[in-house]
């Protein structure tokens, strides 16, 4: 099972995509498994601009349909998870750096800590 | 159905738009006919701080979404505060709930949106329903839509003619895309009689990004960010009479005005 994690955040360009490898893909699943649901209305993301980063799976089971984290939520299907402190996004952000140009990774960095 | 949400509270950021469930959305619309909520064109109502709230229905596909311009009815506006506090930063549910307190508001009076002539025989028809499928959203991007052309290869200006950009600037891009067949304008006033195409516009998120808007038949302008949806408001939730002058996020350098056709080859 392949994991790719999308930051979605452009327009023009194709946006930045790269894979999870086994290990960071474990934690990536820990992670999620340790996240409580919240409840409240869905934050929509603006058209242009950072949109959140979306995870995954090209051939396996465990992520029947894409999630997406934005703003310190875990957008599951139907659920709806917190992140404390955007650590898991803060997170899968830093396992693209390869991917993610670092003055845009830093740009974003500034912007998660401003909110 | 869905209804999003904005917040009318900034100035200069984005204001903060979210989405009501399908259950909450009957809440919305039984409160709405017990407050006689005249609907309303969403705008902004000026001045700094809490403006209220506008509510879009996001599926209607005409160039005019339904739309409810929600201040100066009380329980209405805690409710879609309540609805999304939870995201919102504290200071900012902090003040709206201070001015609901202080008592009603001025109701929020929209500017009529007053979209610029077109004069493009040739400009398209905003029907974002062709551009919003699982099929085509994807991989096409706001140059496809720019220029009203499914490839399906989320196009790059100047890639069909080998004269790509290479960097991620207007002066670079601009002529890339004419190398495409894109003609640069000075504004989208000129008359385009049949055969000689519709006004686009190019932006820069420099050295990052750039972005194209499209003046469509009904003289406001949309756009399509990414592999998102295609829309007709800006990142305010505003109708765009001009790119020029809308709420663009990040990219904050206008390039230039371009003239597309049927005769552009993209890529």
């Amino acid at each position: 099972m392949t994991i790719f994690v999308t930051l979605d955040i452009f327009s023009g360009r194709p946006n930045p995509r790269w894979t999870l490898d086994s290990a960071a893909a474990s934690s990536l699943f820990k992670r999620l498994a340790a996240l409580v649901t919240e409840s409240g209305s869905r934050l929509e993301p603006p058209g242009l601009g950072y949109r959140g980063l979306l995870v995954e799976s090209e051939d396996g089971p465990r992520i029947e349909t894409p999630i997406r984290i934005y703003r310190g939520t875990v957008y599951r299907g139907i659920a709806r998870l917190a992140d404390p402190g955007r650590a898991l996004e803060r997170w899968l952000l830093a396992t693209g750096k390869d991917a993610v140009p670092s003055e845009l990774r830093d740009a974003l960095r500034a912007e998660f800590d401003a909110r | 159905m869905s209804l999003l949400v904005t917040l009318h509270v900034f100035s200069g950021r984005e204001n903060p738009r979210w989405v009501v469930s399908a259950d909450e959305e009957k809440e919305f619309r039984a409160m709405v006919e017990r407050s006689k909520l005249p609907e309303a064109v969403a705008g902004s109502g000026g001045g700094l701080g809490y403006q209220g709230f506008s509510v879009e229905d996001t599926d209607a596909e005409t160039p005019s979404r339904r739309v409810w311009s929600v201040a100066g009815a009380p329980e209405l506006e805690q409710y879609l505060l309540e609805k999304g506090k939870a995201d919102l930063e504290a200071p900012v549910a902090a003040h709206v709930q201070e001015m609901l307190r202080a008592g009603p508001q001025q109701p929020l009076v929209p500017p009529p949106v007053k979209c610029p002539p077109c004069v493009a025989a040739d400009a398209p028809v905003y029907n974002p329903a062709i551009w919003n499928t699982p099929a085509v959203q994807p991989h096409n991007n706001c140059y496809n839509y720019a220029n009203n052309q499914i490839t399906n290869t989320f196009a790059q200006p100047g890639r069909a003619t080998g004269h790509m950009y290479t960097q991620l600037q207007c002066a670079n891009v601009e002529p890339a895309a004419h190398s495409d067949g894109l003609n640069p304008c000075p504004n989208f006033a000129g008359h385009l009689g049949p055969g000689k195409g519709w006004y686009v516009a190019l932006v820069m998120w420099p050295n990052v990004d750039y972005h194209w808007y499209r003046q469509d038949k009904v003289g406001c302008w949309s756009h399509k960010p990414g592999s998102t949806a295609a829309r007709n408001v800006d990142n305010s939730g505003h109708p765009i009479s001009d790119p020029k002058t809308c709420n663009r996020g990040n990219y904050t350098q206008f390039c230039t005005y371009m003239i597309t056709g049927k005769w552009v080859h993209i890529r």
